[in-house]
């Protein structure tokens, strides 16, 4: 199942030189070239399958009619040592808590943009920056109620913030519906493992949101764009397991500076609305005016502080692309420490030297549009024709301030199942951190890998597939 | 409990029933098909009932110039013109429940769900008219198989109370809707007449699986008269038109733990009504007023309090064929 399984210079989490399983991974690597390909196949089906009957799927609009399709899920996990982890967790929290401070920072007295450790022109020009709620205290003074930051591993198997996620990042039902699937169709894969428990993460996101709210014992709602989202089903799962009520922005209204949903005895108060819609959307008197899914009037209410929205207004500011390149400086700025977990190195084209650096060494670097995600509208040099270079730097050339550069990462890698044998793909890691009464790490995350073999892009929408996170017990009880 | 959720639950359980409904007519109609003695008499014309016990005729005429047993199947099972096809209906029960996933037990969700795909399946592949019998078994047991996980599993709440109306007056304006198609058909040009109305009638209480209990009360005599008085006031058999209206009237009572309010007054005002009026009258007396006057009537009540049901919760914008 191994033999044409090649490492290539890469770091693989799993193997190390001479293929040998690293201490972590014996034994689940030994189980699994007990198990037969007939029977990993067979599993293989009914753990999708399984996804399907759940509708744990996401629509691909590849045509005028949208389809489902699940993601593709591999049971080849990622393992994560207690001491990797609490590392991992320390240096997330400080980036988290630096992220929110400066949030508060942009949107009240701006001290860092006045001490000049960020240009000032890169805030107040940035398209997710909203004047419409400067000066707003928020309850503990929290931006953040949730941040989804992805992780990649370099060479050296050192772990690297690659982005930010600050405004609505989704993917949690995910992490559950993976460590469900995979105790159900592989549970003797956990025999000799002792791996941190997920379930009591819905009452730690539960106090969180409860802990940012303006008033006692509040009402707390999800507010989703509806049931054509494609991250729907991550909202009514959340609602479901946080016990809350999902609403759409046609079951909320306002009346008298108050948020309240309709419900089949007339109106209730609502106190806490954690939204998964876009900043843009949430209010047409405030923002886009000929959106729907929003809440006509909300941002009055916002202000006024009768109604808490998580995450806050106008984080975007903070997880742009450009602004990632100065995170460390925040954490230096506002927490007086040396940063735990590195960025990658950026380029910010805005920047002559940095665009001329660029321009010459475009063929080994990642070129990324500022403001889109999801893998959609960048270069990877190395894998990109002459004529696509070209192309490229013409479009880079109109307005450079709007791109980023990076090296080419060595992403880590893992084996993932492929028919009959275990193929070497590359992964990252998106870790949930939650704000509230105190900063939460939830363990492990959605551990996506790029299925096509040789590609870096491990996006869902574009061949991308999900794994189980395990962080493992410090102390593992005696079984 | 939101609005936009009692009326997604309100529907998701009139639209599984209406499915399951769909699938009795077919199979009953195909077995009697088989069983009647003179296959020539049944002509494409008792097709044709089944389109009009759908309510869309029109579209029916529209999208087919004939009422071959295959146009009508098709129209009836997979259709997406006609707004009451199983395909259509399951559409959006399933529509339904992905809005209140977070409502419902999982398990239902995934029954839905499944119920859901294996339509799907079956509407991209070619099917005979051999395997339709096997469909409708399916959609039968799927839609039990749904009900069965919403008794067991569901707490007795807000939201299995509108369930229950939902389900209920579906089942209720179905069961005259049935009734009233079968009660007008004119017997009297078949030259083996008693045959052709024992069968008749047999098949009408086997599509709403009934003919086991009519047994038991009126032995194995088929009459018309009967049959009414066991389709209309029979207070035990679960698809009869007053058991059902009985059970809207108790679930809307629990729901408003016994109390008329004024925003209730209407929906409380019809619903008693009906009972009485079910629990007043002999059967000699609707047949006496003409069975089809009266079904009528009664089918035109339940979509009243189906709007009165709508208008008391704010439930969406609906419109009830």
């Amino acid at each position: 199942m191994f033999h044409s399984y090649k490492l290539e210079g890469y770091f693989d989490e799993m193997l190390e030189k001479g293929q040998q399983p690293r201490g972590h991974c014996k034994p689940f690597h030994e189980k699994l070239t007990d198990i037969s390909p007939e029977e990993l196949q067979t599993r293989y089906e009914l753990a999708q399958s399984d996804f399907l009957r759940q509708g744990i799927t996401f629509t691909v609009y590849s045509d005028n009619e949208g389809t489902e399709r699940t993601m593709p899920f591999d049971f080849v996990p990622k393992i994560i040592p207690p001491d990797e982890w609490q590392e991992l967790e320390r240096g997330l929290i400080q980036r988290f808590d630096a992220l929110n401070a400066f949030l508060d920072d942009v949107y009240h007295e701006q001290n860092i943009l006045k001490d000049g450790v960020i240009p000032r022109d890169l805030i107040v020009n940035c398209q997710h920056f909203f004047e419409q709620v400067a000066g707003i205290d928020l309850p503990r003074r929290q931006h953040i109620f949730m941040a989804g930051i992805d992780l990649i591993r370099d060479d050296q198997g050192e772990y690297r913030v690659l982005e930010d996620n600050l405004r609505n990042p989704s993917g949690l039902s995910y992490v559950f519906q993976n460590r469900y699937v995979m105790r159900k169709v592989y549970p003797e894969f956990f025999n000799e493992y002792s791996v941190q428990s997920l379930e009591q993460q819905f009452s730690y996101l539960h106090s969180a949101m409860a802990s940012l709210a303006p008033s006692q014992n509040p009402t707390i709602v999800l507010l989703t764009p509806g049931v054509h989202n494609s991250a729907y089903y991550d909202h009514s799962f959340i609602a479901q397991r946080t016990g809350i009520e999902l609403v759409e922005g046609k079951d909320l209204v306002v009346r008298e500076r108050q948020v309240f949903m309709k419900t089949a005895r007339g109106l209730k108060k609502v106190d806490v609305i954690y939204r998964r819609i876009d900043d843009e959307f949430l209010d047409p008197l405030e923002f886009r005016e000929d959106s729907l899914l929003g809440v006509p009037g909300l941002i009055d209410v916002y202000r006024a502080g009768n109604v808490s929205i998580l995450n806050g207004i106008g984080n975007g500011v903070a997880d742009d692309k450009a602004i990632y390149h100065f995170v460390p400086d925040m954490i230096r700025y506002y927490l007086n420490e040396e940063p735990l977990v590195k960025n990658v190195d950026t380029y910010l084209l805005r920047y002559q030297d940095q665009l001329d650096y660029v321009l010459d060494h475009i063929s080994e670097l990642v070129v990324k549009h500022t403001s889109e995600s999801g893998g959609y509208n960048m270069l990877i040099g190395p894998h990109a024709s002459k004529e696509e270079i070209e192309a490229y730097k013409k479009q880079i050339l109109k307005n450079p301030s709007e791109y980023i550069a990076q090296p080419t990462i060595k992403l880590s890698r893992l084996p993932a199942f492929k028919d009959d044998r275990f193929a070497a793909c590359h992964v990252d890691l998106r870790v949930f951190i939650f704000g509230g009464e105190k900063t939460h790490v939830f363990p492990g995350g959605l551990t996506r890998v790029a299925l096509k073999e040789g590609s870096l892009v491990v996006n869902s929408s574009q061949g991308g597939g999900a794994k189980d996170t395990w962080v493992l017990e410090e102390n593992p009880l005696e079984v | 409990m939101l609005s936009r959720v009692a009326d997604s639950l309100y529907w998701l359980t009139r639209n599984v029933e209406r499915a399951e409904n769909n699938a009795r007519l077919i199979a009953v109609k195909l077995t009697s098909r088989l069983e009647n003695a003179n296959p020539i008499e049944e002509t494409n014309q008792n097709w044709y009932e089944l389109v009009e016990i759908s309510g869309f005729q029109e579209v029916f005429d529209e999208e087919y110039n004939r009422s071959s047993d295959r146009n009508v199947l098709e129209f009836l099972l997979f259709s997406l013109k006609n707004p009451n096809s199983i395909l259509n209906t399951i559409t959006i029960a399933r529509e339904n429940a992905r809005a209140v996933r977070e409502i419902i037990p999982n398990e239902l969700w995934e029954s839905i769900n499944s119920f859901y795909l294996k339509l799907k399946r079956h509407s991209h592949t070619p099917w005979t008219m051999e395997e339709v019998n096997d469909l409708c078994e399916l959609v039968k047991k799927e839609s039990l198989l749904f009900q069965g996980i919403v008794e067991a599993t569901m707490p007795r709440g807000d939201a299995y109370l509108f369930m229950e109306m939902g389900k209920h007056l579906e089942r209720a304006e179905k069961a005259a809707r049935i009734l009233d198609v079968y009660y007008h058909k004119d017997l009297e040009c078949y030259q083996n007449k008693e045959i052709v109305e024992y069968h008749h009638w047999w098949s009408v209480l086997q599509s709403v699986s009934g003919h086991e209990a009519y047994i038991k009360t009126y032995r194995p005599l088929i009459k018309s008269r009967n049959v009414a008085e066991f389709f209309i006031l029979d207070a035990e058999f679960p698809r009869s038109m007053i058991y059902c209206i009985h059970k809207v009237r108790n679930a809307f009572v629990a729901l408003e733990d016994g109390h008329v309010e004024h925003y209730s007054e209407s929906l409380a005002q019809e619903l008693e009504h009906l009972t009485n009026d079910l629990i007043d009258f002999s059967i000699e007396e609707i047949l006496g007023q003409g069975a089809h006057a009266f079904l009528q009537s009664f089918q035109h009540r339940c979509m009243t309090i189906g709007m009165h049901i709508t208008k008391t919760y704010y439930l969406g914008e609906v419109v009830i064929p």
